[in-house]
């Protein structure tokens, strides 16, 4: 059966020599891959250069893409590693010098003034991206590849290297927790 | 019957089947959909999961900044290509067949001294066969060196092609 991924012509083009290909297929993934790179990163800087990292790389690897399986899975599994890597690296250097990060300093729950008040607590969205972002790594990684890249169970699973059954335990785990930081701030209402 | 902590006593449905049902990872059993239809309680929680459902598929994408792309592919374009420009030479598949026909040759110029050539054959075919014999004879001598030479060249053509750079951005 023929492959039906839209990515599978672009990667063809790149591989005999159609560089503006490539930057097509960056195009179409940049800011999906960007919200998978800030969930496990929690820092757009860090996720930005970890995503350029993982294109460079992908390309640099594209002659070893079988063109059997899906583009966007094994992109996801480049960038999910290098992900995983530069969170540990810096998981590292934190622990080798400790610093207090400078929000800590300044947001005080307590005060009306404080960053959540300001905040428009109308706008959905910041909040479920707020609430994401409170998630822990892999929990939001499993809830991003599943609700923003619309990835299966199976797939999920490859990228990661973890099981079905964690997965699903992940995902389970992230809509509870999602599900009471919405309820607090507002979003979806207690039901009982 | 209250719930605790998302979870409900055996009577409602937990949070875990709302939430699947809501994300359509599964199908509510029957007895599940005559719970639903008579318990308002469940039905506001299935309510909640979907809408909770909703918001996660409809959350904002983070954004790139705007020269991204530029940069990856400036990023690309300076770093070793690995990403094989293709051959012009159908290079497996065309020293498969020299090697093949050389091969063939080099069988033919062994096997000719051992054919009959003196009898059974008109002149004229026999004239023929002979000077046959001496191309295919003079050529299958030369034939292993010549066929080392063909490949080396397709090697070092393929190799050159390859290395390429023609990634300018």
């Amino acid at each position: 059966m023929a492959n039906l991924d839209p990515d599978i012509a672009l990667v063809r083009r790149v591989r005999i020599g159609e560089a503006s290909a490539y930057a097509e297929i960056v195009e179409r993934h940049k800011d999906r891959a960007m919200t998978l790179a800030v969930r496990i990163l929690k820092d757009s800087l860090d996720a930005e250069e970890a995503l350029q990292d993982a294109f460079v790389r992908a390309f640099r690897a594209l002659d070893r893409f079988d063109e059997r399986a899906r583009f966007s899975t094994w992109f996801y599994r480049i960038l999910y590693n290098v992900c995983i890597t530069r969170a540990t690296k810096r998981t590292r250097q934190e622990r080798a010098m400790p610093t207090t990060p400078l929000g800590a300093l300044e947001f005080d729950p307590a005060d009306n003034n404080s960053p959540h008040t300001i905040l428009d607590l109308h706008d959905s969205a910041q909040h479920v991206r707020d609430a994401i972002a409170e998630l822990p790594q892999l929990v939001a990684t499993v809830v991003t590849l599943f609700y923003v890249q619309e990835m299966s169970h199976e797939e999920i699973a490859e990228i990661t290297g973890m099981p079905i059954g964690t997965i699903k335990t992940y995902l389970h785990r992230g809509r509870k927790q999602l599900a009471v930081l919405l309820r607090a701030s507002g979003i979806t209402r207690e039901y009982a | 019957m209250a719930r605790q902590g998302g979870t409900m006593t055996h009577t409602h449905l937990g949070f875990e089947t709302l939430s699947q049902i809501a994300a359509h990872e599964c199908t509510p059993n029957a007895e599940a959909i005559t719970h639903l239809d008579h318990c308002p309680e469940c039905r506001a929680a299935l309510e909640e999961c979907a809408r909770t459902e909703l918001l996660l598929r409809m959350a904002p994408l983070e954004r790139t900044s705007s020269d991204f792309t530029m940069r990856v592919m400036r990023e690309v374009a300076r770093g070793p290509v690995a990403v094989r420009a293709k051959s012009p030479l159908p290079t497996r598949a065309f020293g498969i067949g020299i090697a093949c026909a050389f091969a063939i040759l080099s069988l033919i110029g062994l096997l000719l001294p051992l054919t009959p050539t003196d009898k059974g054959f008109s002149p004229v075919l026999h004239q023929w066969i002979e000077s046959f014999a001496s191309v295919v004879t003079s050529v299958s001598t030369s034939a292993p060196a010549l066929a080392l030479v063909v490949i080396a060249i397709l090697l070092a053509a393929d190799s050159v092609i390859s290395r390429k750079r023609i990634w300018t951005i």
